[in-house]
């Protein structure tokens, strides 16, 4: 399992290759490949689209971005199909929708999830070639680690450059530990370590209720429950389920018995932990950096963060996103250029600043804003070490929908977990042919 | 011969004065009034062609076909229909669908003409408008905040309601985990929302009720329940007609508040026809087979509203 965190070894190959290039090119200025591109002229006149993401509060940070971007095109106009996230599945179909109705943006902002299902559909235009020839290209990924670039590759090239990042830590409140006389654990504790303390942590009833523990209702959220133990829903190359891994089939029932025996975690249905740990009704929970803003916003700043428990291995889950550029971009170099612009050093820093997602580069998330809370903030990008990505096969939409309605049946306590798990896995299995 | 030629112009040809017929004939009364005519439903007539037969027909077309986003397209007959036969899932969704539509029909109206009669009672006018409007109130919301809140209100852990069934020895119920409670709080959340459009149809209707024909049951000795049975019933059965056929259509469509509420978990269990369709369609992306499905639930509704036009005849007063 760990073998293949990084990504394929077809993947690396391409990526070292084209850091290779980009090494060669970076020693020897005046090469063939370095002469090959040419940015186009500053008084070009164009409109380029981009299909984007985020939360609100994104988009004047993108607009930020294009603001800067006309300064140095000022006859090219930005238009950000922005759309509040949701879901991954709803995300993509909107990209479908615009790419089928004929007018495909030449801009592509997607994450890990979209990857596969987007190379298949033809969806985004190799980038090695500007990697390669544009003497910028290097500076782009040298300050990328593997994993992310790999994340957004394949056999065949580098599709998306990072430009955000995720992995799920253990998120703890400090001052129900510091009351409860609870040391922070070590970073190599254990389910058991972890369970003794949400054990502890429960107190309460009705609304005095506190809770050790609050499940994540989304695949990405349980995911490290998995990979911790050393097992995942799906196999090793993300080709057919795996949810009859005894593993898998430990690592649901453990997660049950948070709710129905150890009574240390809220019922699954209903419950949103975001809302609970800021409010102190949970003493832990899992998340990614993307919740430090809103707690700071909510004036909620009694946490801190821990690798997350471990059974198995340490490991956690990552997701990264990109940005690429649809082959029928009529502006595929401007696009390219655009593509620079967003994930620039300055643009990456900026991003940082505002105490969002992980930025891709690892300058930036040393900046002394990303490092300043929580105490321990320099866990969520060193967790890249470890991390395994989120498995994103082509029909990931599909696969998350029918595994998180049968978890949600396993949580709810209406199914066994290894019944409820079998019956996932023969309803997945048709969906991989 | 003469007036031939003299209809016809300069160069011989005979256009301008059949021009000017046109012109008389467009501008007699008659002509005019039903060109104004067209002209005022071409946008409805547009409307229909457009987001309505259009997309039905694509539709039915998408059904005979493994129709992916981006994908090749093959006819592949009536497969999609075949398969439906042996989809498990499938019948557990129409069945929720109709428990969700019994559950309407009955409960739905049955409350929203409790409370019109209520309503129609001797009240003051001020309480009388305070009371139609909060009823009201809840259908003009918008149902994502309605499913939210009340996704807060059903929690199972820190729920209001199970805090205040506490209170009193009962629960906690697992409103939105356990089956049965996932349909129980689709169903409450969709006869709270939509009960106040019935009540206001049957509001209407109790107001046309002659107070003369009521006042003489009493004075014949009649009860208030036996004038409600008899003599109120039957004269608003139209409206009450136009209710349960308005609640079985909306009823079959249901979908954004199990979205909210739900997303139609745990399991199947709360899963509607039309959230399938959602499913199968967005995030399955099967195209084809999410429109043939929706083509069977489109032919259930017109069934269903043609039973209940033919039912029409036998209960409905239409005097």
């Amino acid at each position: 399992m760990r073998k293949r965190l990084s990504g394929s070894a077809a993947a690396r190959i391409s990526a070292l290759a084209v850091a290779g290039s980009l090494a060669v090119s970076a020693l020897a200025p005046v090469t063939v490949a370095a002469q090959d591109y040419e940015p186009p002229p500053s008084d070009i006149e164009a409109t380029l689209e981009i299909q984007n993401w985020g939360n609100p509060e994104d988009i004047d940070w993108f607009k930020g971005i294009a603001d800067g971007f006309r300064e140095k095109y000022p006859n090219v106009t930005i238009e950000d199909n922005f759309v509040p996230i949701t879901t991954w599945a709803d995300y993509i179909n909107t990209l479908v929708a615009q790419v089928a109705s004929g007018n495909a943006p030449d801009v592509i902002n997607i994450a890990i999830e979209g990857v596969k299902f987007g190379v298949e559909k033809d969806m985004f235009l190799p980038l090695d070639d500007y990697l390669s020839s544009d003497p910028a290209g290097a500076e782009l990924l040298a300050d990328v680690d593997q994993p992310l670039i790999d994340a957004l590759a394949d056999e065949n090239g580098i599709y998306l450059i990072p430009w955000q990042w995720n992995s799920m830590l253990m998120h703890y409140n400090t001052k129900m530990f510091e009351e409860a006389g609870i040391p922070r654990p070590s970073d190599d504790w254990t389910w058991d370590d972890f369970l003794a303390i949400a054990q502890q942590l429960t107190t309460g009833e009705g609304e005095d209720k506190v809770w050790g523990y609050c499940i994540q209702t989304f695949l990405f959220g349980i995911t490290p429950w998995f990979f911790s133990n050393g097992t995942s829903h799906l196999n090793e190359d993300w080709t057919a389920p795996n949810l009859t891994d005894p593993k898998m089939i430990e690592s649901v029932s453990f997660i049950r018995s948070l709710i129905d025996e150890h009574g240390v975690s809220p019922a699954f249905a209903g419950t949103d932990a975001y809302q609970l740990f800021p409010a102190s009704k949970c003493a832990m929970t899992g998340a990614g950096h993307w919740t430090v803003g809103p707690n700071a916003a909510a004036g909620f700043e009694d946490y801190d963060v821990l690798p997350w428990p471990q059974k198995e291995q340490k490991a956690t889950v990552f997701g990264s996103a990109g940005f690429g550029i649809h082959p029928s971009s009529q502006n595929q170099d401007l696009a390219w250029e655009y593509v620079k612009e967003l994930t620039s050093q300055e643009a990456s820093d900026s991003f940082a600043r505002r105490g969002a997602s992980n930025p891709a580069r690892r300058s930036s998330a040393q900046l002394d804003e990303w490092l300043a809370f929580p105490e321990s903030a320099e866990l969520f990008f060193d967790s890249i070490e470890y991390a395994i990505p989120i498995p994103s096969p082509r029909n990931q939409p599909e696969v998350e929908t029918i595994f998180m309605r049968h978890i949600g049946d396993i949580l709810a306590g209406n199914v066994e977990p290894e019944a409820g798990l079998l019956a996932a896995q023969q309803e997945l299995e048709p969906t991989f042919e | 011969m003469a007036n031939a030629a003299d209809a016809r112009s300069p160069n011989g040809s005979s256009w301008p004065s059949r021009g000017a017929r046109l012109l008389a004939w467009l501008r007699s009364d008659r002509v005019y009034e039903a060109l104004n005519g067209y002209l005022f439903i071409t946008p409805v007539v547009l409307g229909f062609l457009v987001f309505f037969l259009g997309p039905t027909i694509a539709a039915i077309g998408l059904s005979f076909t493994d129709y992916e986003p981006l994908s090749e397209v093959s006819f592949i007959g009536v497969d999609n229909y075949v398969r439906m036969l042996s989809d498990v899932r499938l019948h557990t969704v129409y069945v929720n669908s109709f428990v969700y539509m019994v559950a309407a029909v009955v409960l739905m109206n049955g409350i929203a003409l409790g409370l019109a009669y209520f309503l129609n009672k001797r009240l003051p006018r001020v309480l009388r408008y305070v009371l139609r409007s909060a009823y009201f109130f809840p259908s003009m919301v918008a149902l994502v905040y309605v499913a939210i809140i009340w996704q807060f209100l059903l929690t199972k852990d820190g729920g209001v309601v199970n805090y205040y069934l506490s209170l009193v020895g009962l629960g906690p119920i697992d409103w939105l985990g356990s089956g049965i409670g996932a349909v129980t709080s689709v169903i409450i959340v969709d006869v709270w929302r939509n009960t106040g459009l019935a009540l206001i149809i049957f509001l209407a209707a109790l107001q046309d009720v002659p107070d003369e024909v009521t006042e003489a049951a009493r004075i014949d000795g009649a009860s208030e329940w036996r004038t409600f049975r008899t003599i109120v019933i039957p004269l608003i059965s139209p409206a009450i007609f136009l209710n349960a056929t308005l609640t079985i259509i909306g009823s079959l469509q249901i979908f954004e508040s199990i979205l909210i509420l739900t997303r139609g978990g745990p399991g199947d269990s709360s899963r509607s026809v039309v959230f399938y369709v959602y499913e199968k369609g967005f995030q399955s992306f099967e195209m084809g087979y999410a429109s043939a499905i929706s083509i069977t639930l489109f032919g259930v509704i017109i069934v269903l509203t043609l039973l209940m036009f033919r039912a029409r005849r036998r209960w409905v007063h239409e005097g």
